[in-house]
């Protein structure tokens, strides 16, 4: 059988090839910056998350006060709102008997006494030194409640303690908020905060947690723009869901915390370990892009991906480069590829191949980019080709009519 | 020669046997709480203390006849295993402990991979943790350069999403208008207003009705004592508790700023 030849020769074919995927690439990169098509690659960001393996991560613990936990009466949380005091110092003795990189408190101490907190890690301090373990540091959450420091309730007024800025403790904000159709897929890295005449940065909680544990000032890697209010997002990696996350109770760790075999191994030594609620009347759940899940493993997940570097966007180059690269991929497929019958495959196939791209590179990289628009332009291509070869195989054929 | 091969053949074998040791059985969970004598079956040698780690495939049995007795296992998902044992014949077999942690098959991650792509159900969003959208309050702002910092006025509104207007009262055309992505309690919500004076505020959300209140935009001079005044007047309505109508509130609370500023404007 003879080979049949592609009649649009190759120039015309890599040329408008070339010049619609540029175009697309175009598109959308100026999409990426609108809601539309942000819209259509966080769906996609969302299947790669639901996709992912289950790889317990090996840097972030949680301990949480389950719903048993705080329903038992004889457990020191009493089923009371706000979480007693002396509960949750005891919980975060316990946590720090354990011999953690660093402590996260994802719990209200808005309106603890003054010197509350430091007196929480004090006892634990002795204890660890006669163990001869170091002391971890601490990220305290704020946010969630009104603070009452400066002037009574002068709402977002930060004392001197809250704004201050060192390797050992620090303050952040669980700063996860839901995209406009109420699923929670980024957190702010920080805040900035006017209290004239100064502007004061806060951390968000996960980057706080993640600044500690690399020994540094919860802000020392910050940079705000210029001018900027609020900064862009991060997004969360969810890959895994929150079963990736070791997860231990909050009566576990108060059970076991003084015991030597608990001492000598357990599953908070040298991680950062997350405590926070998960009861119900805590009610701090969200949809997330793997499910309704606690706020906890949300700044877990968040926590994890600071640690990481974040899901990384492309810049703009790169954006446009590889999005040119993968949609040529696909343009020569189809001009070596050049049956009829090879379009209605195509329809099949290149938004596998498309989708495939995009994962390959989310899996390997934690790059995150979306090649649909490209995957239509690829279309409009092929679709305008075989358009074009129908339009002169009719008009050579009437000529032919013509003629005899 | 030979003696030399045999010593490589042998360090390879030694080698391949090492690999293929069993690896150590995976930690499912720490003891931290228990009474009466638990031990690792078959050999029933090792017993169980306080904080000490098991492992999935371990087979607990209570060996002791003495009762009560109970057994409290933290798992590593966060749930916790319990045996409690008050009469003789509790607590007589043998429990095998499970590993916690499953990895997703392939098939499931394909699964889950295509039902993102395909229409979804809204996502279920529970009000009470959400908030029911915007609730501005009525407030005193303070305005530095021209421009306003809007967070005393959303204290009471949950984080999220919002489009900001200010209107000037009495007027319908709104003088400025900026999204605000708040974050509660300490977000960054500003905005431009030419000058001093009353205001209604605005905050309009996509799934929420828009809600407005009466705000007092005060310069550097005038802030202070208005807001203290203000303060006192929401303090008396604190006071109220929860069985005042929140209209009734809003309305107290406007009457107070509607008198601050006819007094700064006198």
């Amino acid at each position: 059988m003879p080979r049949q030849e592609p009649r649009i020769p190759a120039w015309i074919h890599f040329g408008t090839g070339l010049i619609l995927i540029f175009i697309a690439a175009l598109v959308s990169y100026r999409l990426h910056h609108t809601g539309f098509g942000r819209h259509l690659e966080m769906v996609n960001l969302d299947a790669w998350f639901r996709g992912g393996q289950t790889v317990v991560d090996p840097d972030v613990v949680v301990v949480q006060i389950a719903d048993a936990d705080y329903h038992d009466k004889n457990e020191p949380f009493q089923h009371a709102c706000p979480l007693p005091v002396a509960g949750v110092t005891a919980l975060i003795r316990a946590v720090a008997l354990s011999a953690p990189k660093v402590i996260v408190v994802d719990l209200d101490t808005a309106d603890w006494p003054p010197g509350q907190r430091a007196a929480a890690l004090a006892d634990a301090d002795s204890a660890l030194g006669k163990l001869g373990f170091a002391q971890p540091s601490v990220a305290w959450a704020i946010g969630g409640a009104q603070e009452t420091g400066g002037g009574g309730h002068d709402t977002g007024t930060l004392n001197a303690e809250q704004i201050k800025d060192d390797p050992v403790s620090c303050f952040g904000v669980p700063a996860a908020i839901p995209d406009s159709d109420g699923v929670v897929r980024g957190y702010l890295p920080y805040l900035l905060q006017q209290q004239p005449p100064k502007t004061v940065l806060i951390p968000s909680l996960a980057v706080a947690a993640s600044q500690l544990s690399k020994g540094r000032g919860c802000t020392s890697d910050v940079q705000p723009q210029a001018g900027e209010q609020t900064p862009a997002d991060d997004l969360v990696d969810y890959s895994g869901g929150p079963e990736r996350f070791l997860h231990l109770t909050a009566g576990t760790v108060l059970g076991a915390a003084d015991s030597p075999a608990w001492q000598n191994s357990n599953p908070l030594k040298s991680e950062i370990a997350i405590i926070g609620g998960s009861f119900q009347e805590g009610r701090d759940r969200y949809v997330t892009p793997v499910g309704y899940i606690n706020g906890i493993d949300i700044l877990a997940s968040a926590v994890a991906t600071a640690l990481k570097g974040g899901v990384r966007e492309p810049s703009r180059d790169k954006f446009i480069l590889v999005d040119v690269l993968v949609g040529m991929f696909l343009v020569t497929g189809g001009y070596f590829l050049h049956r009829y019958w090879l379009l209605a495959i195509s329809f099949i196939a290149i938004p596998f191949v498309a989708f495939g791209a995009s994962f390959l590179v989310f899996a390997g990289t934690r790059y995150f980019m979306s090649f649909i628009p490209v995957v239509a332009a690829v279309f409009l291509h092929h679709l305008i080709e075989h358009a074009v070869e129908h339009w002169r195989m009719q008009r050579e054929l009437r000529e032919l009519r013509a003629r005899g | 020669m030979t003696r030399k091969w045999l010593h490589l053949i042998a360090c390879a074998a030694a080698f391949a046997v090492a690999r293929a040791q069993p690896v150590q059985p995976e930690v499912c969970g720490y003891v931290y709480s228990l009474q009466g004598s638990w031990r690792i079956a078959p050999q029933y040698v090792i017993e169980l203390k306080q904080g000490m780690a098991v492992h999935a495939g371990d087979r607990i049995q209570l060996k002791s006849s003495g009762r009560p007795a109970h057994l409290d296992i933290g798992l590593l998902n966060g749930t916790v295993f319990s045996r409690n044992c008050d009469t003789e014949q509790d607590c007589q077999g043998v429990d095998t402990m499970t590993a916690v942690t499953r990895a997703k098959t392939l098939t499931e991650r394909l699964i889950g991979m295509m039902s993102g792509f395909s229409a979804r159900q809204p996502p279920l969003v529970f009000t009470l943790t959400r908030g029911d959208g915007p609730r501005p309050e009525e407030a005193v702002l303070r305005r530095t350069r021209g421009t306003v910092d809007l967070a005393p006025a959303l204290r009471s509104t949950a984080s999220g999403t919002f489009e900001v207007a200010l209107f000037p009262a009495g007027e319908e055309r709104s003088i400025a208008q900026v999204p605000c992505r708040w974050m509660a309690p300490h977000g960054a919500c500003a905005l431009e207003a030419p000058k001093a004076g009353l205001y209604k505020l605005q905050l309009s959300a996509a799934d929420a009705p828009p809600a407005a209140v009466l705000v007092l935009i005060a310069d550097a001079p005038d802030y202070a004592p208005a807001a203290a005044a203000f303060a006192d007047a929401a303090r008396v309505a604190d006071a109220w508790g929860e069985g005042v109508r929140p209209a009734t509130r809003h309305y107290f609370l406007s009457s107070v700023l509607n008198q601050l500023a006819s007094e700064r404007v006198h």
